[in-house]
């Protein structure tokens, strides 16, 4: 089978065309997009960036002069349009059957419900203007709509959207949960956590890997959105996973000082806000145990990838509604991190296909390796996932 | 609202809508060309979940489809389809052609009197 997204009991049934929709807009962002993009990249470094170093006497290295150089010529504007229309295409290839099966849905995640876990939503929680101001990632709703009694539509919805989103991210969508599993065994191979946290789980995708990695300790999760939380609460409870599922906030949570183990969080952090994310690391400091560790997974900031990447990663900004994604890839996470009350020696920034853990050198040549990378540099950060890691004294 | 009483999922994202050209109408038929290639798509595919259906009955040979050759009559209306369809697709430029052309022999016809 290629490559095909697991059918666990919750999924939206699709006819026919509505699965070869979906397909198609698969293959449009994984295959031809990536070959646009890499033509692109290619002209950049052969025609427009010596050009402009011939006529201006300096390097093209500004990611916003990089933009307005690139989209002087008409293959950048067809590409980052065609990019547009492909994010919203995959929209509305979700919506109707999620759309049409809706009461059926409901009905699916109820009988589902086996009591392995919990499900609490709060009604009252102030929802985050950060994350209600406009629809992320354009989907249409957003991630906190809530269009009826027992509403599982954003979660029906987001759940295949990750799917056709990421192309690396296996039948159960939970590589980034993989991933976080895989650096803590080898840099903390003594955590042994009896208590979790995901914060920004969505529809639990990269929880139900800790759920399989440590499927003795007791997994909470949570967002702020209520039927991603149903929905994720009723996927959880197919796949045969016992996560406590509730309605918070990650700024502020109900969890009691130091009773946590291990907090993760995963492509949360550039949806928060310059105010949020350091608050909710402080919260982090707060909840855990001396000894325990919060990991959280993004993209590299801007200056851990050469001006180029930069260009591409700040695009998502002004053509995917990600409103904090460029101001949070310049904030100095580090400090964010020190200033939460993690001590400086017990901070790490660290990557994917790294590993360095508490050997800084290691990192530091890793990143420069990355921030000099021009012509004839792969597609994809040859970092990885970028980790914050933070251990409490 | 009840789960029973039909809900309509919005189809817009909110937010802003940027757009890549100096003229948006370029975006547009941008947005309906990938969009139509999507549909182009499911519709082949569909084409070939029918044949690979009705070659498991036993109603169709795939070799025998891919194989085909039309006789002389098919081979025309079949040529007359293609015409069509690649006309339709271009039916602006072709629209455009057609109006200077007949701005042209307009043109002669006033020349003429």
């Amino acid at each position: 089978m290629p490559d095909e997204q697991f059918e666990h009991g919750m999924m939206t049934r699709r006819s026919h065309d509505e699965a070869e929709r979906q397909a198609n807009v698969r293959t449009l962002r994984q295959k031809v997009l990536t070959k646009l993009a890499a033509g692109s990249r290619e002209m950049f470094y052969r025609d427009i960036a010596p050009a402009y170093e011939k006529q201006h006497g300096k390097p093209l290295d500004d990611y916003r002069e990089i933009r307005q150089e690139m989209l002087k010529g008409n293959y950048m504007k067809f590409q980052m349009g065609f990019h547009r229309v492909v994010q919203e295409l995959m929209w509305e290839a979700l919506v109707p059957p999620v759309e049409q099966q809706l009461p059926e849905l409901i009905d699916k995640s109820k009988e589902l419900d086996r009591n392995l876990g919990t499900l609490e939503l709060d009604p009252d929680l102030e929802l985050p203007r950060y994350i209600t101001a406009v629809d992320i990632h354009c989907q249409p709703g957003g991630f906190t709509a809530d269009h009826c009694d027992g509403d599982i539509a954003a979660g029906a919805i987001y759940d295949r959207a990750i799917h056709i989103y990421n192309s690396r991210g296996g039948g159960m969508t939970d590589m980034a949960g993989r991933a976080i599993c895989a650096y803590l065994d080898e840099i903390f191979p003594d955590l042994k956590p009896k208590r979790i946290l995901d914060m920004g789980c969505t529809v639990g995708h990269s929880t139900m890997a800790y759920a399989r990695r440590w499927p003795e300790a007791e997994l909470h999760a949570i967002d702020v959105g209520p039927a991603l939380l149903r929905y994720a609460h009723a996927r959880a409870e197919a796949l045969g996973h016992a996560v406590h599922f509730s309605q918070q906030s990650a700024e502020h949570t109900k969890f009691e000082d130091a009773s946590l183990d291990l907090i993760t969080s995963n492509i949360l952090a550039h949806e928060t806000s310059t105010k949020a994310w350091p608050q909710i690391i402080k919260e982090c400091h707060r909840l855990l145990k001396p000894g325990g560790v919060m990991i959280h997974a993004d993209l590299p900031q801007l200056d851990e990838v050469d001006p180029y990447r930069q260009f591409i990663y700040t695009n998502e900004t002004h053509y995917n509604n990600e409103p904090f994604w460029t101001k949070y890839r310049t904030l100095d996470l580090r400090k964010v991190a020190t200033d939460a009350g993690f001590t400086p020696d017990n901070v790490i920034r660290d990557f994917s296909n790294v590993k360095g853990g508490r050997d800084r050198a290691k990192i530091d040549v890793a990143v420069e390796h990355s921030r000099g990378l021009g012509h004839g540099a792969p597609p994809g950060s040859p970092l990885g996932t970028a980790f914050l890691v933070g251990i409490k004294e | 609202m009840n789960a029973d009483s039909k809900v309509t999922l919005p189809r817009v994202a909110k937010g802003p809508r940027p757009m890549m050209f100096e003229d948006e109408a370029n975006d547009i038929l941008l947005s309906m060309n990938v969009s139509l290639l999507n549909e182009l798509t499911v519709t082949r595919q569909r084409l070939d979940a029918l044949e690979r259906v009705l070659e498991k009955k036993g109603l169709v040979d795939q070799a025998e489809v891919n194989g085909f050759t039309p006789d002389d009559a098919a081979a025309d209306e079949r040529d007359a389809l293609r015409t069509e369809i690649s006309e339709r697709v271009m039916y602006l430029l072709l629209h455009q052609a057609e109006r200077a052309e007949r701005e042209l022999s307009d043109k002669d016809a006033e020349d003429e009197v």
